[in-house]
């Protein structure tokens, strides 16, 4: 089975749910003490897609100013990102520039980043209507890749977006492959 | 339980391939543990500026060692720590030596550039994960040899104390046998092993395999070398060194000793040897760290740490003659205490082992900075006088007085003044004649004299160093004038004049009790400059002692007195000197000369 590696990483202010969410999301748990050190908690994901297997290495960057610092260097190598907003607290959405800006400097200016709401399910229908309306003027006006909003209490959009993320990941690596093994007939 | 080494090369937070030897069931990526380790990496370069080199987590010690230079990828190695109390030098090389070998043999494979570039196909690099686990394998015998490292076994072989000796010495060993393909042979010889290597203090040993005590000779150009043998068919060394006192120490310690004691002993060794060479007096030099040397302030009692191959970690270095196979260095070493700074002169051999504090002084900031501006400007003020620790010249001496002053700093030293003497007085009118001197002559005399009641006061000058005495005894005056110019020309760094004063006034006490030849003032150089001879003396091989000493006495009448304890290390030269069975301290320099300069004993 073809078998690929991505470093996901995963920002967004502090309290918005972004561990709850990956929790819905994944199994195998790696959580000690390690988050509180360092700043940063892991998880793991395979995810297969018709005989080829993503391995998912999920970052989960603290929201906490105190580990701020060091974590562009753990951004290094990520092939892709999901920053976190809460549509409860519309707030958080002012920190979504400053992760934004982080992941295209130290991973890569063209990384494919993601916006998630969350706590979905929390708001009443004008109050989710006001949240995405917002969400999607920053989507449009920055770049995204693509907006969701989530709960991880009803799971909406839970799976889908890792799915999303995995199915362009792969798909990426496909292109490249073909590339590589164009150049390698052709010499 | 055999335990597994396992290895990690880890990008950009992503392990790209894994080894473990022996083999693990679950060989399945983890990069749970490659990116915690990124992380931790990235965090201790972050917070601390620089590489994480090593960590113990639990029972296993991680060793981490850089790809490329970009902090992006890096090589992480797990083995289990055997000492768990104290983490030694052997997990230490072990881990530094293996992941040196997976770098340089994964460098090798994959030029960086193409490591850097990788894609994330996940099994990139998998290819490598076979050879990793070869080497791993290679190096994971040395662990399992350390592990059943048995001492108590080590009493098994014939002469084993020979054994340690070279071992301790790093000599080559050779395992002569006949019978290579015995099993048993393997197994004893492994074991043997093991011992070497705990002893040697290092994986690198020079143990060669031999058939036949002729294949020596093949083997080394050098037909006079040292070389230990033990023959593994009967268990015993067959040829040796002399055996140490301390392995015959340990090789009695071990004999009656409890398991736990010698696991206490394979755990602490060094402690074990220190604390035995510290209550035996003996010592093997060459074992000695030369990388720092800790000594306790003789001010604060602070360990103080100083490494004699770092030139920024002491102050100035005065190199002595080659002394019974030492050389010999003064050390000046300064460290911090509050507001003070306390300046240690010490005494130390080639190995930077300590064996003498000489001189410890305190210097306050201000005095510190004023060392190296040159001449300050005399101050009118009293002088500060300083009484020598022992009175030692005798009330009836041929040197009724004697002062040594500082015209700069004001102080006296009182080598010997008499009741009805005022020193101070004396100081300043030995300063007013001085002046008197350079107000009449365009460069002021180094020696001159002058009457005070019924005697007559000798002066010499220098700079700021100011030698006063009356000597009654003309052979001792003409002795001392040739000397006081040394004395006084000497360049005297910041507080070192301290100590010579002391030994100044030594000197004087030999030149008035001892038989001195009017030309010869070697010897009261010696007593005030030469730093070993406060030193004991520490010999490799101290079973030649007996016989050397009965050899020289037949030469050197004195020999018998101070040889013996003086090469046993129980006593110094300035002890010798100082008895009543040196009568003559240049007959005692020359006897020691002639040991010295011929290496009877080094």
């Amino acid at each position: 089975m073809q078998t690929y590696v991505y470093k996901i990483v995963i920002g967004g202010a502090g309290g918005v749910g972004k561990t709850t969410l990956l929790c819905r999301y994944l199994t195998g748990i790696f959580k000690t003490d390690t988050a509180m050190t360092i700043g940063v908690t892991f998880f793991n994901k395979d995810v297969n897609r018709s005989g080829t297997c993503a391995k998912l290495a999920i970052w989960d960057l603290g929201g906490q100013d105190r580990f701020r610092m060091v974590q562009p260097q753990y951004v290094n190598g990520a092939k892709a990102a999901i920053i976190f907003f809460d549509m409860a607290r519309l707030q958080t959405i002012m920190q979504i520039e400053e992760w934004l800006t982080m992941f295209r400097t130290s991973a890569n200016p063209s990384i494919p980043v993601f916006l998630c709401g969350t706590k979905q399910d929390l708001l009443p229908p004008d109050a989710i209507k006001r949240a995405n309306e917002e969400a999607m003027e920053i989507v449009a006006s920055r770049g995204f890749t693509q907006y969701y909003q989530t709960s991880a209490k009803t799971g909406l959009n839970v799976e889908a977006v890792f799915d999303h993320v995995v199915d362009l990941l792969l798909a990426q690596s496909s292109v490249q492959m073909e590339a590589r093994s164009n150049i390698a007939n052709s010499s | 339980m055999i335990m597994s080494f396992k290895s990690l090369c880890i990008y950009e937070g992503l392990g790209i391939w894994q080894a473990a030897y022996p083999p693990l069931d679950d060989q399945e990526m983890t990069q749970l543990t490659s990116g915690m380790l990124s992380a931790i990496a990235l965090f201790a370069k972050h917070t601390e500026g620089q590489n994480i080199k090593n960590m113990i987590i639990g029972d296993n010690d991680w060793t981490f060692a850089e790809i490329g230079d970009n902090d992006r990828g890096f090589l992480v190695l797990q083995i289990p720590v055997i000492n768990k109390n104290i983490p030694g030098q052997f997990e230490s090389e072990l881990s530094t030596v293996i992941t040196m070998t997976l770098r340089d043999e994964f460098t090798r494979r994959y030029p960086l550039a193409l490591f850097q570039r990788r894609f994330e196909e996940g099994t990139m690099f998998s290819d490598f994960e076979p050879i990793a686990e070869e080497i791993l394998r290679t190096y994971h015998a040395y662990h399992e040899r350390r592990q059943s490292l048995d001492l108590k076994w080590l009493l098994d072989i014939k002469d084993c104390e020979k054994l340690i000796t070279a071992a301790m010495d790093k000599q080559s060993i050779y395992f002569l046998t006949e019978r290579s393909f015995d099993p048993n042979i393997h197994e004893i010889a492994n074991r043997i092993l093991a011992i070497i290597e705990f002893f040697y203090n290092t994986i690198k040993v020079n143990v060669n395999f031999i058939d036949d005590l002729q294949d020596i000779k093949a083997s080394t150009n050098d037909p006079q070398a040292k070389s230990t043998v033990v023959n593994l068919v009967t268990s015993s060394v067959i040829q040796g060194p002399q055996p140490s006192i301390f392995a015959k120490k340990l090789v009695d310690y071990i004999t009656s000793a409890s398991d736990e004691k010698i696991k206490d002993i394979i755990e602490n060794f060094e402690g074990f040897r220190r604390e035995v060479v510290n209550n035996f007096d003996f010592t093997h030099l060459d074992e000695y760290s030369s990388k720092g040397t800790n000594f306790e302030c003789g001010l604060c009692n602070q360990t103080v740490r100083f490494d004699i191959g770092n030139e920024a970690s002491f102050i100035t270095k005065t190199t002595h003659d080659r002394f019974f196979g030492m050389e010999l260095s003064t050390y000046r070493v300064a460290h911090f205490a509050g507001q003070e700074i306390h300046v240690n002169e010490v005494l130390a051999d080639q190995n930077g082992v300590v064996t003498k504090i000489v001189n410890s002084y305190t210097l306050n900031m201000q005095e510190y900075m004023s060392l190296s501006q040159e001449h300050q400007e005399s101050q009118q003020q009293d002088f500060h006088v300083v009484t020598g620790q022992e009175e030692l010249l005798k009330k009836d001496s041929k040197i009724k007085l004697f002062l040594l002053f500082n015209k700069v700093n004001h102080w006296i030293y009182e080598i010997s003044c008499p009741n009805n003497f005022k020193c101070e007085e004396i100081a300043k009118l030995v300063q007013a004649k001085l002046r008197e001197q350079e107000l009449v002559m365009k460069v002021p005399s180094p020696y001159f004299s002058f009457d005070l009641g019924n005697d007559t006061v000798h002066v010499w000058v220098s700079s700021d160093l100011i030698l006063c005495g009356i000597i009654e005894d003309k052979k001792i005056f003409n002795i001392f004038n040739n000397f006081a110019k040394i004395f006084l020309d000497h360049s005297y760094y910041g507080e070192e004049i301290f100590e010579r004063r002391e030994r100044l006034g030594i000197a004087l006490k030999c030149l008035e009790s001892k038989e001195f030849s009017p030309r010869e003032i070697g010897a009261l150089v010696r007593i005030v400059f030469d730093d070993t001879i406060i030193s004991p003396i520490r010999l490799k091989y101290a079973n030649v002692t007996p016989q050397l000493t009965t050899r020289l006495e037949s030469e050197f009448p004195i020999a018998k007195s101070v040889l013996r304890p003086f090469l046993a290390g129980k006593m110094t030269i300035l002890d010798a000197i100082m008895t009543e069975n040196v009568p003559k301290v240049d007959e005692l320099f020359e006897l020691l000369d002639f040991i010295n300069r011929r290496e009877l004993i080094s």
